[in-house]
């Protein structure tokens, strides 16, 4: 009798054992299971943003001139400056922190929501090499290309949004 | 009593043996996750490394070829270097190619981006 309740507590305590482990087991696989999902998504989303970007520049084929914006509240302000055609190219962002890129009457959109932060950097030129400032740092100079700065997690990536044509870069000669 | 201990025994056994067989499954399912995660990290530095090659090639494509270096960069991640990728004949295209390669420290290979340059024309004009 005494041997047989022996034998029962062991058998309990196994089952006690087993049950804990799976449990364990099974709050371990759902929690790195939701990691590699979020991981999954962040990354589809970045890609995603990129490829957004990728399409509206390729898309806006026509060589166009070039706005200066300021980083604002609500995405980038044009701002006023010696470049021709101001009206012409045109991002911002909108609510839904899409950025919108606009060139004449055609307009695309890119959702850079996948990213914490987005700038624009612009390349200016000075003899003997090429500089990216913001567009506080032009100072009055005429930018030869611009490319957005789409930053989360610790990376940065850098796709080009503008650059001149050729001739902007070959003849400028101060 | 001496069947009874030996049946306790034999449970024991068991016992030892599935947790032993958990914990290889728990091993084996970890060492799973840890290389699912390291490659969508490597994923993401790779997509890094293109979209900086990309930018490059193209304003390679606009620079005379004497200031084709001066765009030589680095990011968090990697070094890019301009380069031409062998000799042609036409003299008026040259293959070319970007190559981003890992910082020290950082894991992955180099990855290559060639491209044609022509001296003659705009190839890429947004």
């Amino acid at each position: 009798m005494s041997e047989d309740s022996g034998f029962a507590l062991i058998e309990l305590l196994v089952a006690l054992a087993f049950a804990s482990l799976a449990t364990m087991a099974i709050v371990a696989l759902t929690i790195s299971a939701e990691a590699i999902k979020n991981r999954m998504d962040e990354e589809q989303n970045i890609e995603w943003g990129l490829l957004d970007v990728e399409a509206a520049t390729g898309s806006l084929s026509e060589r166009m001139d070039i706005a200066i914006m300021d980083p604002s509240d609500h995405g980038f302000d044009l701002r006023q400056s010696n470049a021709i055609g101001l009206d012409r190219f045109d991002l911002s962002t909108n609510s839904a922190s899409d950025a919108v890129i606009r060139l004449g009457t055609r307009q695309l959109t890119a959702d850079l929501s996948a990213f914490e932060t987005t700038t624009i950097e612009y390349l200016v030129r000075s003899p003997g090499r090429l500089d990216w400032v913001v567009a506080s740092g032009l100072a009055g100079q005429l930018p030869v290309a611009a490319r957005l700065l789409l930053s989360t997690g610790g990376r940065t990536w850098r796709p080009l949004l503008w650059a001149a044509p050729r001739a902007a870069w070959v003849t400028d000669t101060p | 009593m001496t069947e009874q201990s030996r049946d306790a025994g034999f449970i024991l056994l068991d016992a030892l043996v599935a947790v032993a067989l958990l914990g290889i499954a728990g091993t084996v399912i970890i060492t799973v996750e840890a290389g699912l995660l390291h490659q969508q990290k490597v994923a993401l530095d790779r997509s890094v490394g293109l979209t900086m090659s990309q930018s490059l090639m193209r304003m390679a494509m606009l620079l005379p070829p004497d200031e084709l270096n001066e765009l030589g960069q680095q990011d968090e991640l990697y070094i890019y270097a301009v380069q031409s990728a062998r000799k042609n004949q036409d003299a008026s295209v040259t293959p070319m190619e970007v190559v981003a390669t890992p910082r020290a420290g950082a894991d992955g290979g180099a990855q290559q981006l060639a491209f044609l340059y022509s001296s003659s024309a705009d190839i890429w004009v947004p």
